[in-house]
């Protein structure tokens, strides 16, 4: 294959000519014959004087183990959130969206500090963006591979007038979702479920549009709540939120089917399960509308808000909790 | 002399790193204060930037007109004569592969960790040309209208196409003819004919086929029972379509009923050099802060070169810090909240002093002459001024 002899041009990495001339750029190496003999000598003379430079790994970047996020759990006062719902529900693009605003301003007052998983955010925002909503809805936007996994980030008020407070995020997988609601092993197997602060369901604004469609959906969000309350996995140290996603697409007029469906739906879920929990919240969201729509951003800037400021029974230096001390958030509930 | 600290050049590519290299050691080889900063001497790989300073000095962009290379760091000595104090600014690969390649391999040399400990301090290098999100995905973030209309590129075989629009070998081919402006198909009978411009019939053709996709779907299970689709058209059509997908899904529709007269759409996939450069600039900091072993707080002046872009006649003034802030801002974010790991200033640099319709006006100066650099709301000609910052000279 033919090279280019400038050091920073890409043509040798992904075939892009840094002069645009392809393909006749005059800075294009020949390709070099096959010379069996050349290249043993040459093999043979790098093994007699190695002089490529001693690399060593850095972290990757990706969305963190529950090992590795129980390690933060212990060092930093953290919020866990764990994102529920079907597929394509609007649980990634919301955390994209999240992603984005703080790449262009502070939110829900809150500045960026730090994140161990850049690359999985990024990743992300990709997928949400590049390869799925307009280009390809049904893009599968969790896979089931990355079930517990989390991402991090840390942020601080922007005024810098309290410390800094990690956030992890988990997502469950679409099609994990209902068999959780089918199988307790599968439920019990989402260890951050244990560890959440907030448990945030999502349902499709699209989908409750749709009068023959919408139940089950509903029915798999209420009975996933009923049967984590059943394992005891979430309960008064939790904050519940109930999102109903893409509500670009829900008719203006309040008076109509889909709206008096989703007003009922949400003021049955508050009333099921208002006892239960330290609060339970609803929104209506549209993280990434169609156009002329603009996204709900003060929504989203409140309900990051929330995630953010309702740290319950926190200690203040975790490093000095005992083990085992009989707090009820220890971190022994990841179940590691 | 002693050289007693070192300074570190830090940036993606294409960030004005060279240019400013050679604008400093142009200064400091001219320094006539009593008491500034001068050069030091001579330091490693110093031909490189000899190179470059030609095309400087001739006005022209360094980082497009040169073409440089070179495997070593390039470094520059800068001594203070009050002190009697040298110091070595280094920057490990001024091209900045060296720091993309670390975001995307996840990988840093040995010695660069063993560097970061000596270091007193960075220039971090962002371009103002260039904001740090990324403009793809910003452009969708806006929502701005998706681009699914098909262009010039898009059809591959033109004179397939044709044939097959006017005389439709099958019923999809005569539903997709039918659909076509009375202009198109007098073209089609004029291209067959070989009595007119294909530009003008692909032109037409264009016109036509975007309005078909961004009308009513064409699917019907009778037309298209015959054509092999692809899973992700097989997907859609599954789904209650908002007026986007539906879009979307005419397109993929007419992709897989003329395979070889249509290219397909592809998706680029994800790959992690395609990030926003201020989460890769971030990253790279963060590197720095967890595992670089560097001294904490580490002193960096962020220097956005080309500042004249935004400083052009007419355009408001404004501060470094307030640019940062609005096109940076998970960057800046990151610096605000971390003082205990850096403490960083903000400048604007314009190491050319201009851009290429200035040169002109500029080349009665002399070259060390023509920069400048913005430091709050002001504008000095001194380019050492970061330099002495960082390394508590001033």
């Amino acid at each position: 294959m033919p090279r280019c002899k400038l050091k920073n041009c890409p043509y040798d990495r992904d075939g892009r000519c840094v002069e645009n001339q392809l393909p006749n750029c005059p800075n294009l190496l020949p390709d070099e014959p096959a010379n069996p003999v050349a290249q043993e000598a040459k093999s043979l003379d790098t093994k007699a004087t190695p002089t490529l430079p001693q690399h060593e790994a850095l972290y990757s970047g990706k969305k963190l183990t529950a090992v590795q996020a129980t390690q933060i759990l212990q060092s930093h006062p953290a919020q866990v959130v764990v994102l529920g719902g079907m597929v394509e529900s609007g649980k990634t693009t919301l955390l994209a969206r999240i992603f984005e605003m703080f790449q262009c301003k502070c939110v829900a007052g809150h500045r960026f500090t730090a994140s161990q998983t850049l690359v999985g955010f990024d990743q992300l925002s990709w997928h949400s963006t590049m390869e799925c909503g307009a280009a390809n809805p049904t893009t599968e936007h969790t896979s089931r591979s990355e079930n517990n996994l989390f991402l991090h980030l840390r942020v601080q008020p922007e005024d810098g007038s309290a410390p800094a407070i990690d956030l992890l995020v988990a997502d469950i997988p679409g099609e994990i979702f209902p068999e959780a609601v089918a199988e307790e092993s599968v439920l019990r197997n989402l260890c951050a479920l244990a560890r959440a602060d907030h448990l945030v369901l999502f349902l499709d604004g699209e989908v409750l549009c749709d009068p023959m469609n919408r139940h089950d959906p509903c029915g798999k969000v209420f009975d996933f709540v009923h049967y984590a309350l059943q394992t005891k996995q979430i309960g008064q140290h939790t904050v519940l939120h109930l999102v109903i996603s893409k509500c670009d697409l829900l008719p203006k007029d309040g008076t109509s089917d889909p709206l008096k469906y989703i007003e009922s739906t949400e003021g049955n879920f508050r009333a099921k399960f208002h006892a239960h929990f330290s609060d339970v919240l609803c929104w209506r969201l549209a993280a990434r509308p169609e156009a002329p729509e603009e996204p709900t951003f003060e929504n989203i800037n409140k309900i990051f808000g929330v995630w953010m400021s309702r740290c319950f029974k926190q200690p203040e230096n975790p490093r000095q909790t005992p083990q085992r001390s009989g707090f009820s958030r220890d971190f022994c509930r990841f179940g590691l | 002399m002693n050289v007693k600290t070192e300074l570190l050049f830090l940036g993606l590519p294409e960030t004005g790193k060279t240019t400013y290299f050679v604008a400093l050691d142009e200064v400091l080889n001219r320094q006539t204060k009593e008491h500034g900063l001068v050069n030091g001497g001579f330091a490693a790989n110093r031909s490189y930037i000899e190179q470059a300073k030609k095309a400087w000095r001739a006005g022209k962009d360094v980082g497009r007109t040169v073409l440089l290379t070179t495997d070593d760091p390039v470094e520059l000595l800068v001594s203070h004569p009050k002190s009697d104090t040298t110091a070595r600014l280094v920057a490990p690969d001024v091209n900045g592969e060296f720091f993309d390649r670390q975001w995307v391999d996840r990988k840093w040399q040995v010695s660069y960790r063993k560097q970061l400990a000596s270091v007193a301090g960075a220039f971090v290098f962002i371009h103002a040309a260039f904001s740090g999100r990324n403009p793809e995905m910003t452009e969708v973030w806006k929502n701005l209208p998706h681009d699914e209309s098909f262009s010039a590129d898009d059809i591959k075989n033109l004179t397939s196409f044709a044939a097959k629009l006017k005389q439709p070998p099958d019923a999809l081919g005569t539903l997709i003819s039918d659909r076509l402006s009375a202009d198109t198909k007098q073209r089609l009978v004029e291209y067959q004919a070989h009595e007119a411009n294909p530009n003008e019939l692909q032109v037409a053709l264009l016109k036509d086929l975007n309005e078909i996709i961004h009308g009513s779907s064409i699917y019907d299970s009778q037309h298209f029972s015959k054509i092999v689709l692809r899973p992700e058209t097989e997907r859609l059509l599954g789904h209650n379509l908002t007026k986007k997908n539906l879009i979307h899904l005419n397109r993929l529709l007419l992709e897989d009923a003329f395979p070889q007269e249509i290219s397909r759409k592809i998706t680029k996939p994800w790959e992690p050099r395609l990030a926003a450069k201020q989460v890769k600039l971030v990253e790279l900091l963060q590197f720095i802060s967890e595992q670089g072993q560097a001294r904490q707080p580490l002193a960096l002046a962020v220097m956005i070169s080309a500042w004249d872009v935004i400083e052009s006649e007419g355009k408001p003034k404004i501060r470094p810090e307030q640019f940062l802030k609005s096109e940076w801002s998970l960057l800046y974010q990151y610096l605000q909240a971390n003082p205990e790991l850096f403490r960083s200033r903000i400048y604007g640099v314009s190491a050319r002093g201009g851009d290429d319709a200035a040169q002109a006006k500029l080349f009665s100066l002399q070259p060390h002459e023509r920069v400048w650099l913005k430091d709050g709301a002001e504008v000095t000609k001194d380019l050492t001024r970061p330099l002495r910052w960082l390394l508590g000279w001033e």
